[in-house]
């Protein structure tokens, strides 16, 4: 394709495009692909230690030797990741539903909602690990009035469900403002028609709104399932990956950079995580994909 | 008339619903917040036998004491730093690669386009990246955590930036070519003011995740001066023993400037979800 | 061409400005009299030896020490040591000793910091002036090949604080055997009185060696000897059934402990102890001065860990503490030295003792600390960990990892797996390591 930039012109677009390429290739695409080819070595980190390559010893290791580290750990994943897309999507629905009638103050809690957007993991860690202290914080207080008590992220039971708790308090707000802005797109006319029929609210909701906000499940739906099997900073706060919160991206930092020297096994728990992250997210898309086409 | 009725309870059920959900909501995300102050508030001693109650006597020195003892305004420094340049350098230069290929200006720009369509799948390489910044001598310094922060905000912005530059017109191009506008300075000064509000949502965005990482300092950098707040408020954590009002200052003093800027920019982080969930 | 040269003069400005602030970064100046210091944070010792690094530069025109701390020891701190040793970013490096090194060594086998202590990544200290002041069989901790590779700073103490105040409103006297001390909190529990704290949030499990390390040196040792060795060598197995007594006796232990104590953070231990939330505090003398701190009126005393019924194998546990090494690729290998040479001296030495309430390791010298007071006659005697607990390779095979070992103790207590089947556990990931 020709272009209206020559000469001197064409010369600055290339520069121009050099430090973007430079970046994404070094910190993009290299690291991606280093990653494989360092799960096939023993790398430990050790200076004058040579990397060796191993072929599948890693995979071995973590596979069968460790079997009982990785499939915990891939349970807790797939139960942290079901758990976060499937209820943040489903308050969020919720919530964006209510959102769309003019109640007073509602921009207000909207804000509320939406705020923790912005703080970050090691706000949001501390201020509920604060909240949950099993002697004296606020849920403790709480939980002795009914004659409970609880180790709360200490908890073998507890301390899962409080980390999905507080992932989706953190991301609510976006999913919500995601589907309020799917819902505002839906044409008026469609519910007067549905009123008229005499339609209720469940069923309006079901045979219209639903349907029509096919595009911003599809979003939601994918950034909370690829985000939550990937995340783990949120959880190296609360619980540093005890008591059965051992997600694998929480398994391959601990792995790679919490005492152990062993560089080349957590590249080969990062491959696993990769894996089925890709599963996920391409069955997820054509699902989705499929299921917009059908009602669009 | 049947209608009207069951409008009417509909009505009324809606507004119940509401009111449930305000208070819930009032609950849980004010309520984190106004008990992080009041433990703020409060001396050792209450806190260890009465937490859950209102400060007395109010003791605002934690607030000084968590200033100075966890050195925040070397971190406050630093967060600004690593977040204005990372997010800065890393959106002029997906700009700069976005144009180009929006424009199919150059050869090969739908292997670039599918490149980078292809990276988002591909897995984020923590450990190859800790042996890269070593080797590249990234690690363990300021202009090096701003290079290994360009990748997030390249990426978003390239996808960003390429579907902006679509709705604006070829002949712009054209004709600014003809009155001699130079191609640097073409970008410079009429592009990138056209894409101003994409450039500020993106940017927001950028910025807020730059300033919130938490392993970005925990692998990347060792030094307590280079800490921005997340790692230094981490450490402080790590480091006071027993002490929760103190702790709880200081994550009030994290979180207030936080909330501040997001009554402030809330209004692009909501286009920024909304413009995310349109596009696809 | 002037236009064209604005927007290279911006980027060319970002980029210099950018540049400029790694210059005023102050880490890792070239200069040859510069230090760089970094240990986990203990907050006396982090305090005190600020205060040596102004000393030392006081002492030393010239000089400079860059002192930089992390969270705890086995999170943040252990990333900063491994970027340490592979970025040269420190030139003394706080560590836990290596210990006794298995008799068959690969990288399985070895914790981290074995495995830079067997390739060279520290520098032999031998023939440093300060070694001969030093207790041999503590400097022993840190040797390998005949070469002392760490100034052992001293050792803290494991065993029961516990607050007279209480102990006197019961009429309780400090127990002598295990059967005592169960009856002991049986007594403290009837009162609504919680015998033991012992905070596992945020170290994990790990905390539960307050009670497991004493149990295995009073039921375990005295049948085996030096269980390291005994290990490594495969004169014991984890399957011994002393061992499963150990584990045993650690779940009656753990019945007192106060409740959801998985859940209490690692800080709140001395504070609750000191203000009279449980009647003992199970923990290492590390962290007396912070109990006085949080309760200067506090009257407390000492016993070791009663874990046998015969009272004189009830001894006093010795942990090796912080062994400040010094980095094979340290550009400032002289002044790293030096500053050893000075933190060794008898002043220095002592005010580092009386600070942080660690027990000695350098055979001459008088102290006054929280710790002598408390421990008394039991102040810098004991029992080593070293011939109690192998150093577990940090790699290597799953249940022998550190935190999985710890992990399962735990559920052991909680009753997921019998003491026999984790005994089986432990042996299995061992006998994989020792291939």
């Amino acid at each position: 394709m020709s272009s209206i930039y020559r000469g001197r012109d064409r010369i600055q677009m290339r520069i121009g495009m050099a430090p973007g390429l430079l970046v994404y290739f070094l910190f993009g695409i290299v690291p991606s692909v280093a990653t494989a080819v360092i799960s096939l070595t023993n790398y430990s980190g050790i200076p004058g230690i040579p990397a060796q390559f191993i072929g599948l010893t890693n995979y071995v290791q973590a596979f069968i030797l460790d079997s009982a580290g990785l499939t915990g750990s891939i349970r807790d994943t797939l139960v942290f990741a079901v758990s976060v897309t499937v209820f943040q999507n489903l308050f969020a629905l919720g919530l964006a539903h209510l959102f769309t009638k003019k109640y007073p103050g509602r921009a207000v809690f909207r804000s509320l909602v939406f705020m923790p957007a912005s703080l970050g993991v090691t706000v949001i860690g501390l201020t509920w690990a604060l909240i949950f202290n099993p002697s004296g914080g606020p849920a403790a207080n709480f939980l002795s009035l009914w004659g409970g008590n609880s180790a709360f992220f200490g908890s073998n039971s507890l301390a899962m469900p409080l980390v999905i708790f507080v992932q989706i308090w953190a991301n609510l707000g976006f999913t919500t403002i995601v589907y309020l802005a799917g819902m505002n797109t839906v044409p008026e006319e469609l519910y007067e028609a549905a009123k008229l029929d005499g339609a209720n609210g469940w069923r309006i909701f079901r045979n219209i709104t639903f349907p029509m906000i096919a595009p911003s499940t599809t979003v939601n739906v994918l950034l909370a399932a690829v985000g939550s099997l990937n995340t783990y900073d949120l959880i190296y706060v609360l619980t540093d990956g005890l008591y059965h919160t051992n997600t694998l991206g929480m398994y391959m930092f601990n792995t790679a950079f919490q005492g152990s020297s062993n560089l080349g096994l957590a590249a080969a728990i990062n491959m696993v995580e990769f894996a089925i992250t890709l599963i996920v997210a391409l069955v997820l898309q054509k699902v989705l994909r499929k299921r917009e086409e059908v009602l669009g | 008339m049947k209608s009207a009725s069951t409008m009417f309870l509909n009505r009324k059920r809606h507004w119940v619903a509401f009111i449930v959900a305000a208070v819930v909501a009032l609950l849980l995300y004010l309520g984190p917040l106004t008990y992080l102050l009041s433990v703020a508030l409060q001396t050792p001693a209450q806190f260890l036998n009465n937490p859950v109650s209102f400060p007395h006597p109010i003791r605002l020195f934690n607030f000084v004491d968590a200033w100075n003892q966890a050195t925040m305004g070397t971190y406050f420094f630093n967060s600004i730093i690593y977040t204005f340049f990372s997010t800065a350098i890393s959106l002029l230069f997906a700009a700069l690669l976005a144009f180009p290929v929006s424009r199919r200006y150059i050869r090969g720009s739908q292997i670039i386009y599918t490149l980078f369509l292809a990276g988002m799948f591909l897995p984020v390489g923590l450990v190859p990246l800790f042996i890269e910044s070593r080797l590249l001598d990234l690690y363990n310094n300021r202009l090096g955590y701003i290079i290994l922060h360009l990748q997030y905000g390249l990426t978003f912005g390239f996808f960003i930036f390429v579907g902006y530059f679509r709705t604006i017109p070829v002949e712009l191009d054209e004709s600014a070519a003809i009155d001699g506008c130079g191609y640097f300075h073409y970008i410079w000064r009429i592009l990138i003011p056209l894409i101003r509000p994409a450039l500020a949502t993106v940017g927001i965005y950028v910025a807020i995740n730059v300033w919130n990482d938490l392993i970005g300092p925990v692998v990347f950098l060792a030094s307590n001066s280079l800490y921005p707040l997340t790692r230094g408020l981490y450490t402080f954590y790590g480091s006071n023993q027993s002490d929760w009002t103190l702790l709880a200052a200081g994550v009030f003093i994290v979180a207030a400037p936080l909330i501040i800027a997001f009554v402030f920019l809330q209004r692009y982080l909501i286009a920024g979800a909304v413009a995310g969930s349109l596009k696809s | 061409m002037k236009k064209n040269t604005k927007i290279t003069g911006a980027i060319a400005v970002a980029l210099t400005m950018a540049t400029g602030l790694t210059i005023t970064a102050p880490a890792l100046a070239s200069s040859q009299n510069v230090v760089n210091l970094i240990t986990w944070v203990n907050p006396p010792a982090v305090a005190v030896l600020k205060k040596i690094n102004t000393e030392f530069e006081k002492a030393n025109p010239g000089y400079t020490v860059n002192y930089q701390t992390t969270a705890d020891v086995t999170g943040g701190y252990a990333t900063m040591q491994q970027t340490a040793v592979q970025g040269g970013s420190a030139d003394i490096m706080g560590t836990f000793p290596i210990q006794p090194l298995p008799t068959t060594t690969n990288q399985n086998s070895l914790s981290p910091t074995q495995l830079w202590a067997v390739n060279n990544v520290f520098t032999p200290l031998n023939g440093q002036p300060w070694i001969k002041d030093f207790n041999s069989s503590v400097l022993a901790n840190d040797q390998y090949k005949g070469k002392y590779y760490g100034l052992v700073s001293g050792v803290y103490q494991d065993g029961v604080f516990y607050n007279k105040a209480i102990f006197a409103k019961y009429h309780l006297t400090p127990p002598k055997t295990f059967n005592q001390f169960m009856q002991i909190a049986k007594v403290l529990s009837s009162h609504h009185v919680v015998p033991f704290f012992d905070g596992l949030q945020n170290v994990g499990p790990l905390y539960l060696q307050f009670i497991t390390y004493p149990l295995m040196q009073e039921v375990w040792l005295p049948k085996v000897g030096n269980i390291n060795t005994a290990l490594w060598t495969g004169k014991t197995k984890w399957t011994d059934p002393a061992f499963i007594t150990v584990m045993q006796r650690e779940k009656e232990v753990m019945k007192y402990l106060e409740p959801n104590f998985t859940g209490v953070p690692w800080q709140q231990m001395p504070g609750a102890f000191a203000n009279g939330k449980a009647a003992m505090l199970l923990d290492g003398s590390w962290d007396l001065p912070s109990v006085v701190q949080a309760n200067p009126h506090i009257n407390m005393g000492y016993f070791p860990f009663p874990g046998s019924n015969n009272p004189k194998l009830n001894q006093s546990l010795l942990q090796p503490d912080l062994t400040f090494v010094v980095l094979n690729n340290s550009p400032h290998k002289a002044a790293a030295l030096k500053w050893l040479n000075f933190f060794a001296s008898p002043k220095i030495y002592a005010q580092y003792v009386n600070a942080t309430g660690i027990s000695p390791s350098r055979n001459v010298g008088t102290y006054n600390s929280v710790s002598s007071r408390t421990l008394g006659s039991w102040f810098g005697k004991g029992v080593s960990l070293a011939t109690i607990f192998p150093a577990l390779p940090g790699s290597g095979s799953y249940y022998v990892q550190p935190k999985n070992w710890w992990q399962l103790q735990l559920e052991m207590y909680q009753g997921k797996y019998t003491p026999q089947q984790v005994a089986q556990m432990y042996q299995n990931a061992w006998n994989q390591i020792q291939k």
